[in-house]
């Protein structure tokens, strides 16, 4: 810690002076006279930096500046998406500060751990479609697969740090919001369609979609996406030796029924959920429709995706077949009116929502093997009102209610599984007829996608959120100081208060300094209270976790750079990681982060600067308690109490993108991802420290890597074209595991674990071209 | 491999080489505080709003910009006092000097307007607009740029001071 501590403190002095360094002595004694940017001459308002003038309302519910806004932002905008030739989410999650993003390939297919908070899934960042909650609704994850359509977004906004003063639950380590066009913001007559086609290894094919229109008084908005793509072949991985295509058709580990997929033994190849089983295949079948109409104050949409996954590397081929579907659904309809009520803007919404996780399983669990169906169904409706008032030119005032009534599901309903399983068309419970010995060749007849109807009534519980803010945010000419608090109350786990607070100096229009306090809390997933199955306890006595976050923000342009870093230390309490282990202790995250660009003359072509980011991120993240395999008399694991790494997170993560303009149409754009070696979390086997069973000398990290992307674009008014290189060097890398990450390494015998302790990533060049036709 | 890859790119090269066409700087809008701190300097660099003791703005279709130049109404713009700001989504029929287009859906009778009231005509590139008024707001490189039309700019009598015509590009 010490090590890390002084580390951090070096980095910190560096970068102050890399800071002064661009700041000339002349600038400095003409910096403080000027207070504003409207004091600002003509030349020096050509020298700002547009990053910083960007209007958001993710940080504080009303529209300000990126520099004003109580957080450290990212924006991303629709014209550096085209850019970097970014085709899909994960993509860009991979490329953005202080997120260390793990690629799976599988049924979720990536996870996202934002300022070094590692948890199953993405599940401790709030994700927003439009303003929009998108989070599925029983086990919080964010699910980002190649489902939502890239041509829609106008701009992605990214909030570092907690924000449950103003969105109440869950807004716990910071918010991704996509911004699609509003319907509203239409100009008269204004029409437009852009589609896109991907074409590309794997055989991915995708056609990506957006238009809208302005009809007399009715605005319409839609953007959609289908993607299909038969994924990457194992031997396109890195290897890894239970990712291996002789584990899937093993008669020793599956029996010959699975094994061969021919399940009454007739010669004939049968199916499960439309798939043969015994071989690797991991197809993706994605879609989404996102559409608003825009009616004077009102506006209608919906959201609406779809994800068809299959296993890819996330299991141990051992343990888990890859060739069957898991699914992931959501949708989404809501109404909106804006008005305004004696100096006051309200904005109601009324909306309802689906999540639904469903899919087909096949398993072997100690020679006892499963063809079982898993469905979770769970929906909402919330009424959320929100106000602002502008008091004076100085003062504005905002707050906010929430009702939201939600029907979840408690534990999954599973068919042809364990005894105890919940399953209507086994006569509510199941027998565990469907586990069998591998050469057991009868099976049962499994139900595809359950309605909320079927579920026992057992297994379903409603809840009631509520929740009211105010916020208030004061300027004078310097300084902005902007103050919250937000009390949220749960049927089931009662109340909770969260206050944020910030002062904003602008110093000058070229530097500005954020000191920011907030709190957040994460509610208990539904799925961690209620979720327990044969392999998975349930805690119905799980608290809320909560976390609090101190942290400095400084920005300062100059000329050709802009330099915006972030210090932080946020401490979090009742940490929860399954529903079994309870709350267990704390966690301190100690960060930094630096973003920074610059503008080079262009040799090339004069017209257009070379353009280059660089994002450095550091995390020092400290456990209180670690998992401790065979600690225990019997030869058991448990959560012991020890302060150390919390593992997964790599301290240190460069990125740098670079963007060559090179002809009037053309340019050229890299995406360099250095991650540092990481500890491994405390519950993967490799973490030889963690593991009893383990010799010290056999320890095993995740190491250190540099990947390449490249994108070569062209840009005209009609339409733009490009191919995008992923992992141009064919590097060979691997990313921790997901979850408990169990499986361990020898491959001399089974798998521990379900979830592979490493996850080998794909290790050849992939490419990807498009077409994108502008109307 | 390397065979899909070298295709791919021959057959993207020449499909692209086929088509050509005005290339926009930048497809997204300068934020809207810049360019109305913009709009501060450059009332001041064309020599008969420089004369002026009081401007007047109209805004067409921008619901963003008439806010902030709003809360600049009876305050310093340029070497003027900013009098009066008004918006609407149609022409409008009195006189104003500074006429911002916010939208291409009425570019030219906007454009028409400007040159018969000899009022300044600003609008947002990357908007969707013909980019035919006489200055547009834009963003290049990551900053702020200026595209100055002079043919626009002489229909709407306008005299420039030497110091824009050094930064802004010229259409």
């Amino acid at each position: 810690m010490l090590v890390n501590l002084r580390f951090f403190l070096n980095i910190f002095y560096c970068l102050l002076i890399v800071i002064a360094s661009g700041v000339d002595t002349v600038a400095v004694a003409s910096e403080q006279q000027k207070q504003s940017v409207e004091e600002l001459g003509l030349e020096e308002l050509l020298n700002q930096r547009i990053e910083l003038y960007r209007e958001s309302d993710t940080a504080s519910g009303v529209v300000e500046s990126i520099k004003d806004a109580p957080a450290t932002m990212v924006l991303l905008t629709k014209e550096e998406i085209q850019k970097r030739g970014y085709l899909n989410l994960i993509d860009i999650l991979s490329d953005l500060p202080g997120f260390d993003t793990i690629i799976t390939n599988g049924s979720i297919p990536s996870i996202s751990y934002q300022r070094g908070y590692r948890t199953p899934w993405t599940q401790r960042t709030l994700f927003l479609i439009n303003g929009k909650v998108d989070n599925n609704l029983w086990n919080q994850a964010a699910l980002i697969s190649k489902q939502y359509p890239v041509q829609g977004i106008e701009r992605i906004e990214v909030l570092y740090g907690p924000a449950g003063a103003l969105y109440g639950p869950n807004a716990f380590l910071g918010v991704i919001n996509i911004i699609t066009k509003d319907p509203l913001s239409l100009k008269k007559n204004e029409k437009y369609f852009n589609s896109q086609v991907i074409l590309g290894d794997f055989n991915t094919r995708a056609l990506d979609f957006s238009l809208g229109g302005a009809f007399s008084a009715l605005n319409v908005v839609i953007s959609g996406r289908v993607y299909q793509s038969g994924e990457a072949d194992i031997n396109d991985y890195a290897d890894w030796g239970f990712f291996k295509n002789s584990l899937l058709n093993d008669s020793n580990i599956w029996g010959k029924a699975i094994a061969t997929s021919d399940f009454n033994n007739d010669g004939i190849t049968d199916k499960f959920d439309g798939k043969v089983i015994g071989k690797f295949s991991d197809d993706s079948d994605d879609h989404s429709f996102i559409g608003e109409v825009g009616y004077e104050n009102w506006k209608l949409g919906t959201i609406l995706w779809r994800t068809k996954e299959s296993y890819g590397p996330y299991y141990a081929l051992d343990k888990a077949q890859s060739n069957t579907n898991w699914i992931n659904e959501s949708k989404q309809y809501y109404l909106e009116y804006s008005g305004e009520l004696s100096g006051i803007k309200v904005t109601n919404e009324l909306l309802y929502r689906e999540s639904k996780v469903y899919g087909y399983w096949v398993e072997n669990f100690d020679g006892w093997v499963s063809l079982s169906n898993w469905n979770s169904y769970n929906n909402a409706w919330r009424f959320r009102q929100q106000y602002h008032y502008q008091y004076n030119e100085k003062l504005q005032l905002s707050g906010g209610i929430k009702y939201e009534r939600k029907g979840l599901t408690k534990a999954y309903t599973t068919c042809g599984y364990w005894t105890s399983s919940l399953c209507p068309a086994e006569g509510g419970m199941s027998t565990g007829e469907g586990i069998r010995s591998g050469e057991h060749r009868d099976t049962i007849n499994l139900p595809s996608s359950i309605n909320r109807s079927d579920f026992n009534p057992d297994s379903r519980i409603d809840t009631t959120d509520k929740g009211i803010f105010i916020q208030g945010i004061y300027n004078t000419d310097k300084w902005r100081i902007n103050g919250g608090i937000r009390w949220d109350n749960n049927s089931e786990y009662g109340s909770v208060v969260n206050p944020r607070g910030a002062v904003i100096y602008h110093y000058s229009p070229i530097t500005t300094y954020k000191l920011i306090y907030g709190e957040a809390f994460q509610e208990p997933s539904p799925k961690d209270l209620y979720g327990g199955w044969s392999g998975r306890q349930a805690n119905p006595d799980l608290k809320p976790e909560k976390m609090k976050s101190l942290e400095f923000v400084a920005i300062h342009q100059t000329d050709n750079f802009l330099h915006d870093l972030s210090l932080y230390l946020s401490k979090f309490d009742d940490v929860i990681v399954n529903g079994a282990s309870g709350n267990i202790g704390g966690r301190e995250v100690f960060g930094f982060e630096y973003r920074g660009k610059v503008n080079l003359q262009n040799p090339f072509f004069q017209s257009e600067d070379i353009t280059a980011q660089l994002y450095y991120t550091f995390s020092d993240v400290q456990a209180d308690y670690q998992f401790i395999q065979a600690v225990n008399d019997d030869g058991s694991d448990g959560w012991v109490k020890k302060r150390d790494d919390l593992g997964d997170i790599a301290p240190h993560k460069i990125s740098t993108i670079i963007d060559v303009p090179f002809s009037e149409h053309w340019a050229i754009n890299f995406q360099i991802n250095w991650v540092s070696d990481r500890q491994l979390y405390s519950e993967n086997p490799l973490r030889a420290e963690y593991n009893l069973n383990r010799a010290e000398q056999d320890d095993r990290e995740a190491k250190s890597y540099v990947v390449v992307d490249m994108h070569l674009g062209y840009q005209s008014n009609a339409f733009n074209s490009g191919v995008r290189i992923e992992n141009l060097f064919g590097k060979k890398y691997y990313h921790p595991g997901a979850e408990s990450a169990g499986s361990g390494d020898d491959f001399t015998r089974a798998s521990q674990g379900f979830s592979n302790s490493l996850i080998p990533q794909v290790s050849k060049p992939v490419v990807m071209a498009y077409l994108t036709f502008k109307f | 491999m390397k065979n899909n890859v070298s295709s791919l790119l021959i057959k993207f090269c020449l499909m692209s080489s086929l088509i050509t066409s005005p290339f926009i700087l930048s497809a997204e809008e300068l934020p809207s505080r810049l360019q109305v701190a913009l709009m501060s300097k450059i009332v001041a660099m064309e020599l008969n709003l420089a004369k002026k003791q009081e401007i007047t703005i109209f805004v067409l279709n921008a619901e963003r910009i008439f806010e902030l130049l709003s809360a600049n109404v009876g305050f310093q713009i340029g070497n003027s006092i900013l009098l009066k700001v008004d918006q609407g989504s149609e022409i409008p029929k009195d006189k104003y000097d500074v006429i911002y287009i916010g939208s291409f859906s009425q570019e030219q009778l906007a454009l028409d307007y400007s040159s018969t009231n000899n009022a300044l005509s600003l609008y947002p590139m990357g908007a969707g607009l013909e980019n035919n008024g006489s200055l547009g707001l834009g963003i290049k490189s990551g900053k702020p740029t200026f595209l100055l039309n002079l043919n626009q700019s002489e229909a709407e009598n306008l005299h420039w001071n030497s110091t824009i015509l050094k930064v802004a590009k010229l259409k």
